[in-house]
């Protein structure tokens, strides 16, 4: 095998390496391990770019770790889909890291560099793995790598928030487990492509079971996703951490949508008798109330980082209403939208980040305050994040909800989701609105004390600020961008490519 | 006080739970999961007696009648569902399987005849690689959270804690002091014993990971912190990124000869006196996995005894006054 | 009553007692609860490889008749994840009660307080 067959598992061995790397140099030499971390990311993001670039055939690869084929052995598998959102997640890493390192976000509690890259090998495990215990394996690692990066800093509130966090997704986890051990007393195997190929072979005998799995299996998801009716625990850990840290949380709802649509397609597509397109009938209700419900937050919110948050879940309810019509089209759509979503909501935090530093004892509340410096360049940026996540032109969340719309319109519930898109940006615009005038216009009733906050450079808004241009360049580049998301979509929406990439053809 | 009492009790009940889970595997052909399943049982037990010991005791009346009624409810419906599935997915036939490959090729492509070891440091190394960092990171964070803890609000309100326990007269008692100290080298062997022999019997590098582990705690419990802390040169940090880093690598390994990642090999070699003895480069994983499971557990446990110890350091300081 | 109904049972108890004391809502209660819980996710995910009495997994040449080896390796990685998530859960639940001096893990008022206030 040659070398560029095995850069299927750099994404996975450089934050490893790293990782422990950074944790034995750390007491010692700082700056050495801050060098080596932010290599390890530029590493990564190498990587993710020329897997990306070699997916651009339309074949998928499959990588048989140990030397065992599949489906005896665990395989990584490489189509478009991963691909895209080993980029996506290499970018924000990039981004989000400089930004703690400027802002000396890493020194305030202990081990920031090796969790941020533990925390990145889960993702990006994740999203390679094919097959499905390993999925619950890689969940685990970045699930935990994210309670170590939440309460990074500590202060009696976080860890309040973190201790909810831990327990519902110990819950999760539990439930994980019985709809994996279902799946395996039902088919014998763990293999995703060998679970589609036997799971359409399944008796009417166990087809009660095989929906009870399919159901508790998009549960997991769900709750990783933060969809509503279990969505609460998103905005109150995120509004609770670090801002970085919930910069880089932006992907991880992601995670669970892109869970969602690696598997129904693939395993419990139309061959998969009584759990057929299983979540169809729950999704798309749920997404449309995570919409509305995530605006609404907005409107209401009485931090920026709570703002942020239910940006978030407005934007992942958004972008599921798109996936949950399991057509090409939408899902391509939907991908675009997940791209801009996780970018926008990745700006978002790391503005609060800029205004909270010059801000003071006022840290990131929704009232007004007397001047601070740097008013203008944050509220600035906050205007032009607020624009990027609400959808207005002319940034990509504009295009990426265009897409929505038109993409649904051949759908039979498109009166619903248009309703639904429309009624809650009106709702986000109105919040934002409220938020930046309160924020950056207002003047403070006369007596207030003034902001006592320590000079800032202005080297801490160019994340932000690079977030800000790479989502111009997607609105942009927005006919490449579609084409790309098209194809992914059709790949995605044909699984038998998928399993004879695996399996081997005859199939 | 009866309040204290009935949670000794339940940790007591619950570590009876966990043997019966261990004998009900060893019965039902699983004796590595009944070793696991006791190992881990001993160091949970010990770490919810150092840690729950710092909580308050509960308040006689926790909540309404409607709302444990609501909550019992809850719990049998998600009982009875789970115990039904569990059932009906035991009653239906065997399927063949993928782990038929596991059982034909564990000794001819693996080297080694405990097939469960087997799977997990060669045909799903990766899942282990997985678990490990799992550990790792949990003593990471738990480190984290420890050791501010004697500062601040946290550390006042340690220094504030009062046992409600009568305390021992005798702090390190002698008895206890000799016999973990013999038991040390004792434990320390057997550990390797069992690291050894995993690969073609129950063992493996996990459950000898752990034995060390108590092996060391029982020296913290016997004699004390600062003695045992003296006495011991590594860190689990280094232990930790030691042990990920040697798994890692292991797997790179097989990168330099044209294989994928994780691939293992294995040769049998003679040697004189003891005759035919099997190398196999798991044994490296498992060695990694043993270094990463030894540091986490001791930097979980070892931190939590020293917040007690701290606690009551500073009791000491404030009696006379 | 066959084995298979024994084990499921065992299951159903240790799941319901898990869930009953995971929504208590104090520290001590919830820690416990979820410990039971693992036990029974555990047993679970064991028992889908079908009961077997005396026949450990051991390669040997002839053997014909064995346990599933592929549920006990998962199910010892689910050990070891759990295990770490339940230390973590301890501690991190301690160290809130050391910060905020209440012990509520559910996030409703300490019912010791009100009482008192």
């Amino acid at each position: 095998m040659t070398l560029v067959d095995h850069l299927v598992v750099a994404p996975i061995v450089v934050p490893a390496i790293v990782a422990p790397g950074t944790m034995l140099v750390m007491r010692r030499r700082r700056m050495l391990s801050v060098i080596v971390s932010l290599g390890g990311v530029v590493a990564m993001l190498a990587a993710a770019l020329a897997l990306f670039g070699i997916a651009q055939d339309d074949a998928i690869r499959s990588y048989a770790l140990g030397g065992w084929v599949a489906p005896f052995g665990i395989v990584l598998v490489v189509d478009r889909l991963a691909a895209t959102m080993l980029v996506l997640a290499a970018v924000l890493a990039l981004v989000v890291l400089a930004h703690a390192v400027v802002t000396g976000a890493d020194r305030k509690g202990w081990h920031f560099h090796p969790l941020f890259h533990f925390q990145l090998l889960g993702i990006n495990g994740a999203f390679l793995t094919g097959d499905l215990f390993n999925l619950f394996v890689f969940f685990e690692v970045l699930l935990i790598a994210s309670y170590g990066l939440m309460l990074h800093g500590q202060g009696a509130l976080r860890l309040k928030a973190g201790v909810a966090y831990v327990v519902v997704n110990i819950v999760g986890s539990a439930l994980f487990l019985i709809a994996l051990g279902l799946l395996y007393g039902l088919t014998s195997t763990l293999n995703m492509a060998d679970l589609a190929v036997r799971v359409a072979a399944l008796g009417a005998a166990d087809q009660g079971l095989l929906r009870v799995a399919g159901l508790l299996l998009m549960t997991v998801f769900a709750l990783k996703a933060a969809v509503v009716p279990i969505h609460l625990w998103m905005p109150r850990t995120y509004a609770a951490t670090m801002p970085v840290v919930a910069a880089l949380f932006a992907i991880m709802t992601k995670v669970g949508v892109y869970a969602m649509i690696r598997t129904v397609p693939l395993i419990f597509g139309s061959g998969a008798g009584a759990a057929a397109w299983v979540p169809a009938p729950y999704l798309l209700p749920a997404a449309m109330a995570g919409a509305v419900l995530g605006f609404v937050g907005v409107l209401v919110a009485r931090g920026m980082r709570e703002q942020a948050a239910f940006a978030v879940l407005a934007s992942t309810g958004t972008l599921l209403m798109a996936v949950a019509t399991w057509r090409e089209a939408t899902l391509a759509a939907a991908l675009y939208y997940l791209v801009q979503a996780t970018l926008a909501g990745a700006a978002l935090f790391l503005v609060a980040d800029a205004t909270m530093r010059r801000r003071g004892q006022y840290a990131d509340a929704i009232v007004p305050s007397p001047r601070f410096a740097g008013q203008d360049a944050t509220g600035l940026l906050y205007l032009i994040a607020a624009v990027a996540a609400v959808g207005l032109p002319p940034l990509a969340g504009f295009i990426g909800k265009l897409l929505i719309l038109d993409a649904s319109f051949a759908t039979p519930d498109w009166p619903a989701i248009w309703a639904t898109i429309l009624g809650s940006t009106l709702v986000g615009v109105i919040g934002f609105s409220r938020g930046g005038s309160t924020l950056f216009w207002k003047a403070a009733p006369p007596g207030t004390d003034a902001v006592t906050a320590p000079a800032r450079s202005r080297v801490d808004l160019a994340a932000p600020l690079t977030l800000l241009t790479l989502l111009a360049l997607l609105a942009v580049a927005g006919g490449w961008v579609t084409a790309q998301t098209q194809a992914t979509a059709r790949q995605v929406m044909a699984p038998d490519r998928y399993v004879s990439a695996v399996l081997g053809e005859g199939r | 006080m009866a309040v204290d009492r009935r949670r000794y009790l339940a940790l007591i009940f619950i570590s009876v739970i966990g043997l019966v889970m261990a004998l009900a595997f060893i019965h039902l052909s699983a004796p590595d999961l009944a070793l696991t399943q006791i190992s881990v049982e001993v160091v949970t037990i010990l770490l919810m007696l150092l840690a729950l010991h710092l909580l308050p005791g509960n308040p006689p009346r926790l909540s309404a009648l409607p709302r444990r009624l609501r909550d019992a409810a809850i719990a049998v419906a998600g009982g009875l569902g789970v115990g039904w599935l569990a059932w009906a997915v035991m009653t239906r036939p065997e399927r063949a399987g993928i782990s038929r490959f596991h059982w034909d090729n564990s000794y001819s492509g693996g080297g080694g005849t405990n097939v469960v070891n087997v799977t997990l440091v060669d045909f799903r190394a990766f899942d282990t690689l997985g678990e490990i960092i799992v550990l790792g990171i949990a003593g990471l964070a738990i480190y984290a959270l420890l050791e501010p803890a004697a500062r601040g609000v946290a550390g006042r309100r340690l220094r504030a804690w009062r046992s409600n326990d009568r305390h021992s007269p005798e702090r390190h008692p002698m008895m206890f002091v000799m016999a973990t100290r013999l038991l040390l080298p004792l434990a320390l062997l057997v550990g390797s014993y069992i690291f050894l022999r995993g690969h073609n019997q129950p063992g493996g590098g996990f459950i000898a990971a752990l034995v060390f582990s108590i092996a060391i705690l029982l020296q913290y419990l016997a004699s004390g912190f600062d003695w045992t802390d003296r006495r011991r040169k590594f860190g689990e940090h280094m232990l930790i990124g030691a042990g990920v880093l040697i798994a890692a690598t292991t797997g790179l390994g097989s990168l330099v000869f044209g294989a994928p990642f994780l691939t293992s090999s294995f040769g049998y070699f003679h040697l004189p006196l003891i005759g035919e003895f099997e190398l196999a480069t798991a044994m490296f994983f498992d060695l990694g996995v043993a270094c990463v499971v030894v540091g986490a557990v001791l930097m979980a446990l070892a931190q939590l005894a020293q917040i007690a110890q701290r606690a009551a350091k500073a009791e000491e300081a404030d009696e006379p006054s | 009553m066959s084995l298979e109904f024994l084990v499921a049972s065992a299951i159903a108890v240790l799941v319901a007692g898990g869930i009953y004391l995971a929504l208590r809502g104090r520290t001590f209660q919830v820690v416990l609860g979820l410990t039971l819980l693992s036990y029974a996710v555990n047993m679970f995910l064991f028992a889908i490889g079908r009961l077997i009495v005396d026949k450990p997994p051991l390669y040997a040449r002839g053997v014909v008749e064995h346990a599933d080896p592929l549920p006990q390796a998962l199910v010892l990685t689910a050990i070891v994840i759990t295990f770490g998530m339940t230390a973590l859960t301890v501690i991190l639940s301690l160290r809130s009660f050391l910060e905020s001096g209440s012990d509520q893990v559910d996030g409703d008022g300490d019912p010791v307080r009100e009482d008192a206030a």
